[in-house]
């Protein structure tokens, strides 16, 4: 398959390789003959062309080796886990910071100014759903109810929080995948024993704390176009109620 | 810091869902004590995960379906098997369905 040989895709799927979430979406687009095109954008500097003209709105063309898509055709992005932008060897730092900032400027930009696409979901407003103290602030602006939360990097708030609470745990402040040692690991809510809450580390950087909230599961919810979508998470495993 | 500290955090990248977060070094914690860095309480307590039992690069995108495939099995399968088995409505019975109604728009 060439460039424009096929359906030409009007919706953009950014994400790496390796997103088995995505690929059970995909599959259904598969079914339902809607023409998309999978894309890295990681892969924007060595494999991907962009060219955008602005003459009141943007239009133009982004290709790869297989597909490309006509960004006025263009109805719907779903943003999932694109990889950072890879740049070409031979660039000094300087040069690779400047390459990656004029990339993820243009390439996000255009497409964010297109009119008429539909974002699953905007990456601005994502950026700003990760964020925990912000999901706090609006959980509670909701009216739904939040535990005691303490963000510190002093260890002794930590001491007279969890006196204040008794049982305590922590959590990163965003998610984090972490590669050590040839190890790929994801960073649990853990409780946090009283033996800890002076710990040294916690000068180091922010944390977060919580009073812990004993349940036997929780609850994730999806909100699409005005319908809830719960799911409940129950472990299989004694840390479960814990780190889920 | 001595050296095996300043090592082992040049080993330790961080990633999010930014883009621009991602493949940066995490910066040395500021706190040191001893001459020895102070490790992020956080890191102190994780506990591995082990989902990631496949080798990330081994997937590769199917040129037609764009499915992402570990040889000759989709990948969502691979995984499928490391993740949870109990994906069921709240009856517990019923396959939870993605046969939503599609907008063309």
């Amino acid at each position: 398959m060439t460039p424009g040989s096929g359906p030409h895709p009007r919706v953009l799927v950014f994400t790496e390789d390796c997103d088995p979430t995505a690929d059970v979406v995909l599959a259904r687009l598969n079914e339902r003959g809607v023409p998309f095109w999978r894309v890295d954008p990681g892969d924007f500097l060595a494999e991907l062309g962009l060219s955008a003209i602005f003459d009141g709105t943007w239009s133009g063309t982004l290709w790869g080796q297989l597909r490309g898509v006509d960004l006025d055709g263009l109805r719907a992005v779903y943003y999932r886990r694109p990889s950072g932008f890879r740049t070409p060897e031979g660039l000094t730092e300087v040069e690779q910071t400047f390459a990656r900032s004029q990339a993820r400027h243009a390439l996000s930009g255009v497409l964010s100014a297109l009119p008429r696409v539909l974002w699953v979901n905007e990456p601005a407003k994502m950026a700003d759903a990760r964020v925990k103290a912000h999901q706090l602030a609006v959980a509670a602006w909701c009216g739904l109810t939040t535990p005691l939360t303490l963000i510190t990097n002093r260890p002794d708030e930590v001491v007279a929080f969890g006196r204040r609470v008794g049982r305590i745990i922590t959590k990163s402040l965003a998610i984090v995948n972490v590669r050590e040692n040839e190890q790929t690991g994801v960073l649990y809510t853990a409780e946090v024993p009283e033996a800890d809450w002076n710990h040294s580390g916690i000068a180091a950087t922010a944390h977060l704390f919580q009073e812990l909230v004993p349940r036997l599961y929780e609850v994730r919810m999806t909100f699409v176009a005005g319908q809830c979508f719960a799911t409940a998470m129950e472990p299989n495993d004694p840390d479960g109620p814990v780190d889920i | 810091m001595n050296q095996t500290s300043k090592e082992k955090w040049n080993t330790l990248t961080i990633s999010t869902m930014c883009p621009e977060a991602e493949r940066f070094p995490l910066a040395p914690p500021i706190g040191v004590s001893g001459g020895v860095g102070v490790r992020p309480f956080g890191l102190s307590v994780a506990r591995w995960d082990a989902y990631a039992r496949f080798d990330r690069d081994k997937v590769r995108v199917d040129p037609d379906t764009q499915i992402g495939m570990v040889g000759h099995l989709p990948l969502r399968e691979v995984m499928g098997e490391l993740t949870t088995i109990c994906q069921m409505e709240s009856d517990g019975q019923t396959v939870i369905s993605l046969d939503y109604p599609l907008d063309d728009e």
